[in-house]
């Protein structure tokens, strides 16, 4: 009797064992049995992302309109992608085409990762079609290895009303506020000074008057912050802002470190510390522990005033119950009157093909060029923003943007993409951003001065170029 | 004058009686408003997640204040069936309960005879070999991770659930393994020479003597399985691509998205997810606690 029952759970067992293996998905690319074309994509929406009904029917279209190509399409968590798609680029089960980062393409071009673009680029779809900051970054040797898909921005966005309160003090109160006195300031004490065409308090123009409006946008009660003017650690500010807002650069263009002799690195990472000091640390972390799961909630709870931002912001506020939205205003982040200094951090990601398509027929290559064509056509580069959030890379589509697109503040946003800087590629330091960042933190937290963080930002450099 | 004493010990409201009653509260009462204080600590988070999946994602956004963003405004007991609506949830969860099925029955056979074969065989180069299993408990998993993806990858494994798998059918961890060995070692050989002289041979004294034996600790282990399997993100994250293949863990991964993450559905998610947990150590709670204690007993 037992020894039936052994065997029954043997059988089970191994019934399981082949059910297991039946699922495994077998998936391969390449010309299938009837001469279509099977291609493998991968994206950073998954089911149960807000965007992954949007990607499947763009691929439903591309498939109704190119019978013959099937597109296998796998979504993958935003925060997860990265770390997956690295490992997989070399399994045969990986992508065939994949989204990918602008930031590293040229490091994938060099390691033969992906493939070269520029093969297939005609009338319908060449580099003409792009920003030239984003293609730099994904040029290498002077061949192009992939297209621009969806970007992003920063823009400096503010609650109208609370910033309009500065217009509610007294007179006296406006004349004698440090506004008037700053360097750079254009304030000169007069109220009308600070008042825009629709009678709303304006934003900010220059990092001093930035400084002010978060002083004076303050409150405190029994010694804790009740409302915060500005806090670099609410919504997206880069400390590479200031420093190119400033005039400064971390690179000469040979890639030599400029970080102890550029006067406006300096400035930048003075004007960063000045930002983060404003207050005790302590009030300021106590005010931010309190917003939860993300300290954006205290700009949409209105405990903030002005945040610095991704692009997505108004399309966020419009998602909102109405009751809930913000009275929303945006500006370019501070350049102080320096038009040629006036840059906003931009990332942004690519649509790539995987260099190991070379080796097949070139009716497989061809069908993917093809793909990653309509994924960059003016139809769908128009969904990227309605559907997506994110921004077109395609730029013959921005005038129809600015003709459809009437809200004011969604206007700073598109007039903002002209203005866009990415980190500046160092072959033998790719990540030297990071090292910069960690020790801008250690700044912030007192750790060191300006001085020595300019100094330990430089050695950190070094360091990376010394280990390549 | 023994009468009088035991008279007065026995009086209930006699001065020393009194003080050690006092005492006696004053103790308990501390030791409770400790556990209280613990119990507060551990179970705040398991609150606060409860808290976020009542919860709209606005009202997330826009709430201040502690007790503001504690309790909801209105309770929105959908968001458990929205899980379901939003992604295959379902799905995952049936994905899961069969990787981690096969992940308990492997890892509880394998361990239980490479255990044994430790424990009670005899044979060339058997210390060195345990050394070597030792040794495996070192390496940390983020070392073997690219290594272990490329073998098999090589093999064409990948994008299917046989690297999950495999590994509990090949011996199950060196760490199960040594558990259920240090309980085969108290086993007296007697037995075992009893049983040979029966004519039982080493598969059926392993399967008749240790492993009843050994209820405990195979309970333990199995719980230990069922709990590092369900809760596995990694290697789905590595080696599943298909979405038909993801599992619970992976598959909550969908509510962070680019922009933000939907934490009301996250924590719905989470919580539904947990329950299985909840279930299999409220059950097996005996064994696990007797397990935990014979091996340190024995240890």
């Amino acid at each position: 009797m037992k020894q039936r029952k052994i065997k029954t759970l043997i059988c089970l067992l191994a019934i399981a064992i082949l059910a297991t293996a039946a699922m495994t998905a077998c998936s391969s690319s390449g010309k299938g049995e009837n001469g279509d074309v099977n291609l493998q994509f991968w994206s950073i929406y998954p089911e149960g992302d807000p965007n992954y009904a949007w990607t499947c029917s763009v691929i439903d279209r591309f498939e109704q309109e190119n019978p013959g190509i099937h597109i296998d399409y796998t979504g993958i968590s935003f925060w997860d992608y990265f770390t997956k798609i690295t490992t997989s680029m070399t399994d045969p089960n990986g992508p065939d085409i994949y989204i990918q980062t602008i930031k590293d393409n040229t490091d994938r071009a060099k390691g033969g990762v992906s493939m070269e673009l520029s093969q297939f680029f005609d009338e319908s779809m060449n580099a003409d079609y792009f920003f030239k900051e984003d293609l730099i970054p994904m040029t290498y040797e002077d061949k192009v290895y992939g297209l621009p898909y969806a970007l992003d921005n920063r823009i400096l966005y503010y609650n109208v009303d609370l910033v309009n309160e500065l217009s509610q003090t007294t007179d006296a109160q406006w004349l004698a506020t440090k506004a008037a006195q700053l360097e750079g300031s254009t304030i000169t004490g007069k109220p009308s000074d600070l008042i825009d065409k629709d009678g709303n308090v304006r934003a900010p123009q220059t990092w001093d008057e930035l400084q002010a409006y978060q002083e004076l946008l303050t409150k405190q009660e029994n010694g804790k912050i009740t409302q915060l003017g500005f806090d670099v650690a609410v919504g997206n500010c880069m400390f590479v802002n200031t420093v190119w807002n400033k005039g400064g650069d971390f690179f000469d263009e040979s890639g030599n470190s400029t970080i102890t002799t550029d006067p406006g690195v300096r400035k930048g990472f003075e004007t960063w510390f000045n930002l983060t000091h404003t207050f005790p640390a302590a009030k300021v972390n106590a005010f931010l522990g309190s917003a939860g799961e993300s300290t954006t909630n205290l700009f949409w709870n209105k405990s903030v005033a002005m945040m610095i931002s991704t692009n997505e912001v108004p399309w966020q506020n419009d998602r909102l119950p109405e009751e809930k939205q913000l009275h929303l205003g945006a500006a370019p982040i501070p350049y102080d009157h320096i038009e040629e200094n006036r840059f906003n951090f931009t990332g942004g990601f690519s649509i790539e093909i995987a260099n190991r398509l070379s080796k097949k027929s070139k009716a497989v290559q061809e069908a993917a060029w093809k793909f990653t064509k309509y994924m960059c056509s003016d139809e769908i580069q128009k969904e990227v923003l309605t559907e997506s959030s994110n921004m077109p890379a395609n730029t013959k589509i921005y005038d129809d943007l600015f003709k459809e697109i009437t809200d004011p503040v969604k206007q700073v946003v598109l007039t903002e993409m002209s203005y866009r800087k990415p980190y500046q590629y160092i072959y033998n330091a790719p990540n030297w951003w990071g090292e910069v960042q960690n020790i801008v933190t250690d700044m912030v937290a007192d750790k060191y001065t300006v001085e020595e963080a300019l100094t330990n930002s430089e050695k950190a450099i070094e360091k990376l170029k010394a280990s390549y | 004058m023994k009468k009088t004493i035991l008279h007065m010990d026995s009086n209930p409201n006699s001065m020393p009686r009194k003080k050690k009653k006092v005492k006696r509260g004053f103790h308990i009462t501390a030791v409770l408003l400790l556990l209280i204080i613990f119990a507060v600590y551990f179970l705040f988070p398991f609150v606060w997640m409860l808290s976020v999946s009542l919860q709209t994602e606005s009202e997330l956004m826009v709430s201040s204040g502690f007790w503001d963003q504690l309790i909801p405004n209105e309770w929105r007991w959908k968001n458990y069936i929205d899980v379901f609506r939003q992604i295959p949830f379902l799905r995952y969860f049936f994905n899961s309960g069969i990787v981690t099925g096969l992940t308990v029955i492997g890892t509880t056979i394998s361990a239980s005879l490479v255990a044994y074969s430790f424990a009670k065989l005899r044979w060339p180069g058997r210390t060195l070999a345990y050394s070597i299993m030792l040794v495996t408990m070192m390496i940390p998993a983020s070392v073997l991770m690219i290594p272990t993806y490329k073998m098999y990858s090589s093999m064409g494994l990948t994008n299917s659930w046989w690297p999950l798998i495999l590994p509990a059918f090949l011996g199950g961890g060196a760490g199960n393994i040594i558990l259920i060995e240090q309980f085969f070692r108290g086993v007296p050989k007697e037995i075992n020479e009893a049983a040979k002289i029966d004519g039982a041979g080493e598969l059926s004294i392993w399967r008749k003597i240790m492993l009843p034996l050994s209820k405990p600790v195979i309970a333990t282990v199995a719980v230990f399985a069922f709990l590092f399997s369900w809760n596995d993100y990694m290697g789905p994250l590595i080696y599943i691509n298909d979405s038909n293949l993801t599992t619970v863990a992976l598959g909550l991964r969908a509510f962070f998205s680019q922009q933000s993450t939907n934490w009301s559905l996250l924590m719905a998610g989470s919580i539904i997810s947990m329950l299985p947990n909840i279930i299999i150590f409220i059950f097996c709670q005996r064994y696990f606690l007797e397990g935990m204690k014979s091996g340190a007993v024995k240890g």
